[in-house]
């Protein structure tokens, strides 16, 4: 038999791309080929996920599970649009933006109905932080709450998923001067709100990391 | 950079730090898949062709069908998921070689000097290395049962809720859930060699008692020896080439076989005889689900005795009932008889250091376990926990700053990823 490197050209046309590039996923897409999608779901749905975990925080786990699969059905649906079969991962981010922009806008619609304080939304949903960790990073996101929806986006792409704002710019579809507006405006309503959180106030204050 | 700035971003990265949770992320990417899957379902037209083809039409009518599509799609789904305990079940898989809508069930495919790709309509994947044969000898709703007569495949399964499939390799059978990996099976030299690149399976067959489980990083290579035979299962490969239908049962699996692995215990060797009744007894005990007496029957036997001629596959056993059932000391003893032995490697010296640890108390020499293991197999699938717990039964030191760092470099992301960062601050 075989190894799969001894392939001729010839053979790689009735290959199953396992090993596949971007490009050859682009072109399953295009083509309507399934392995296309489960690949592009396979290798992206990770980073996708944690985008989606960072930017919105503590959403409720069922809920991240129905916004990663929105932004891959989304994706299926505009897979026409894709220009740069390299920016893969940047297509999917920009679309998981957008998904995670209307999830915030729906939720400060939908907290009107809310019964219950501010304080008691639903924790972050992580085990292994000390409950110290776990206060700082409910009330980092009470923060941002309160902030504007696209502010918000900005803030979190930068500050937790740890983009340049060049590619910020690029995900949420803006210019860069918009996005270095937002992300300014951004940081100082978080300050200014930040500093009023016990649990936030020594990261402000002191300009260091939170010790418990 | 403006003073406001870098607070902010630390704050960031600390929150970044704590809400990633991995085994969580695992577990949401894996559901939301089993939806997506069934999304891929009801956008497929009936035809087989891609639903996507509407969606790359010129742009007024990829506006107008796109609307209607997205409008149908919500309805589909929708509909789908509120009658979908009304309708049948699940259709029975089709499948298809290169994009072609044939009859394969039953039929051998052959790939001479091309490799060829078999999908299935739930997004299984099989390719076909050069000069293999292979037939999909029945499929149901949940998955098939393959023949490889010879030659070599990679599988991706699509992993969907009861999801069941299986391989017949020669003698061997190789159950699945949902998982990739390459299976190869050569009738000539009676060679099974099986590695697995993601999820895990369970290979039955010669010398295997019961069923085997073959993890994720695992290969395992299978040598049936030539002076033995080809056995049932070998000859019933090559019958199955011409057309025959039968399939291997485990009770035809019991023909001797050479094997070698890696990164778990050589696996278990068949040696009638060898152990006296007392070895009998706990091995029948364990069986049964009773490590306790099965611990019992091996000191009525004799410990030195059991442990100086028993089998690997015995000592094996022995080391994990004893360690279950509270009996350090004789686990570790079965260990180390494994290990001198039968010079079994790896895992052996990871459960060492977990015994050592955790049950026997002995820090150092648990530490030297698990760095043996690291040693052993670098990339074996227990070194994240062995990292881990080396920089946890080092905390407050150089060499366990040492080890959170080494543990943060390889898995930043792992679960002692959280506690290593604390040591390293």
């Amino acid at each position: 038999m075989l190894p799969l490197s001894s392939r001729t050209p010839a053979d790689e046309k009735k290959v199953v791309p396992f090993d596949t590039s971007d490009a050859a996923i682009v072109r399953g897409l295009v083509s309507g080929e399934i392995w296309a999608a489960n690949a592009l779901y396979d290798r992206y749905a990770a980073p996708i996920e944690r985008m989606l975990r960072r930017t919105l925080g503590y959403e409720r786990h069922a809920e991240i599970e129905d916004l990663l699969h929105e932004v891959f059905v989304q994706a299926l649906t505009s897979a026409s649009k894709i220009r740069d079969s390299v920016a893969l991962l940047a297509w999917l981010q920009t679309i998981a933006a957008r998904v995670a922009f209307h999830t915030m806008r729906r939720r400060r619609a939908r907290s009107w109905l809310r019964f219950h304080a501010p304080e008691q939304v639903p924790d972050v949903a992580t085990e292994d932080a000390s409950p110290e960790a776990r206060r700082a990073c409910a009330s980092f996101y009470r923060v941002l709450d309160r902030m504007p929806a696209a502010e918000q986006l900005v803030f979190t792409l930068r500050h937790v998923e740890g983009m340049e704002v060049a590619s910020v710019a690029q995900t949420c579809n803006v210019s860069l001067s918009t996005a270095k507006r937002r992300l300014t405006k951004g940081e100082q309503r978080f300050a200014r709100l930040a500093a009023h959180e016990p649990d936030l106030k020594p990261w402000i204050q002191a300009g260091g990391r939170w010790t418990p | 950079m403006d003073t406001m700035t870098d607070p902010i971003r630390q704050l960031g990265q600390f929150v970044r730090g704590n809400i990633d949770d991995e085994s969580r992320s695992e577990d949401t990417v894996r559901e939301a898949r089993s939806r997506f899957q069934m999304s891929l379902r009801e956008l497929r037209s009936p035809e087989g062709s891609a639903f996507f083809a509407i969606f790359t039409r010129p742009p007024v009518q990829r506006w107008a069908l796109g609307t209607l599509g997205a409008v149908a799609l919500c309805a589909a789904v929708t509909w789908s998921v509120r009658t979908s305990s009304l309708r049948n079940p699940e259709a029975v898989l089709t499948v298809a070689l290169e994009s072609a809508e044939t009859e394969l069930v039953g039929a051998w495919v052959s790939a001479e000097n091309e490799t060829k790709q078999l999908s299935f309509s739930d997004g299984t994947l099989l390719a076909l290395h050069p000069h293999t044969k292979l037939r999909v000898r029945e499929t149901t709703s949940r998955g098939a049962t393959v023949d490889v007569g010879q030659g070599g495949t990679l599988a991706r399964i699509t992993p969907t809720e009861g999801a069941k499939w299986q391989f017949m390799a020669g003698p061997f059978r190789v159950r699945v859930t949902g998982t990739e990996f390459y299976l190869s099976w050569d009738p000539k030299g009676q060679v099974l060699e099986l590695a697995l690149h993601q999820g895990s399976v369970l290979l039955s067959g010669p010398t295997l008692e019961g069923e085997r489980p073959v993890r994720k990083g695992q290969f395992l290579r299978v040598e049936v020896p030539s002076g033995v035979g080809p056995g049932p299962q070998g000859s019933q490969s090559q019958r199955g080439a011409r057309g025959n239908d039968s399939a291997p049962t485990t009770s035809e699996a019991d023909a001797p076989a050479k094997k070698t692995g890696q990164n778990q215990p050589s696996a278990p060797s068949t040696e009638p005889g060898k152990v006296d009744a007392g070895a009998s007894d706990w091995e029948k005990a364990l069986r049964e689900g009773t490590p306790t007496e099965a611990v019992s029957a091996v000191k009525v036997a004799g410990e030195s005795h059991v442990l100086s001629s028993a089998s690997s596959q015995q000592l094996w056993a022995l080391s994990q009932s004893a360690r279950l059932g509270g009996r350090p000391e004789l686990a570790r003893d079965a260990l180390l008889a494994l290990r001198t032995r039968h010079g079994t490697r790896g895992q052996t010296s990871y459960l060492l250091g977990k015994i050592s640890a955790d049950q026997l108390g002995a820090t150092s020499q648990a530490i030297t376990w698990f760095e043996t293991y690291l040693k052993e197999t670098p990339g074996g699938s227990l070194a994240e926990q062995a990292m881990g717990r080396l920089a946890e039964l080092q905390v407050g030191t150089a060499a366990g700053r040492r080890a959170a760092a080494r543990y943060l470099k390889h898995y930043p992301r792992g679960s002692y990823a959280n506690f290593c960062r604390s040591q390293s601050r």
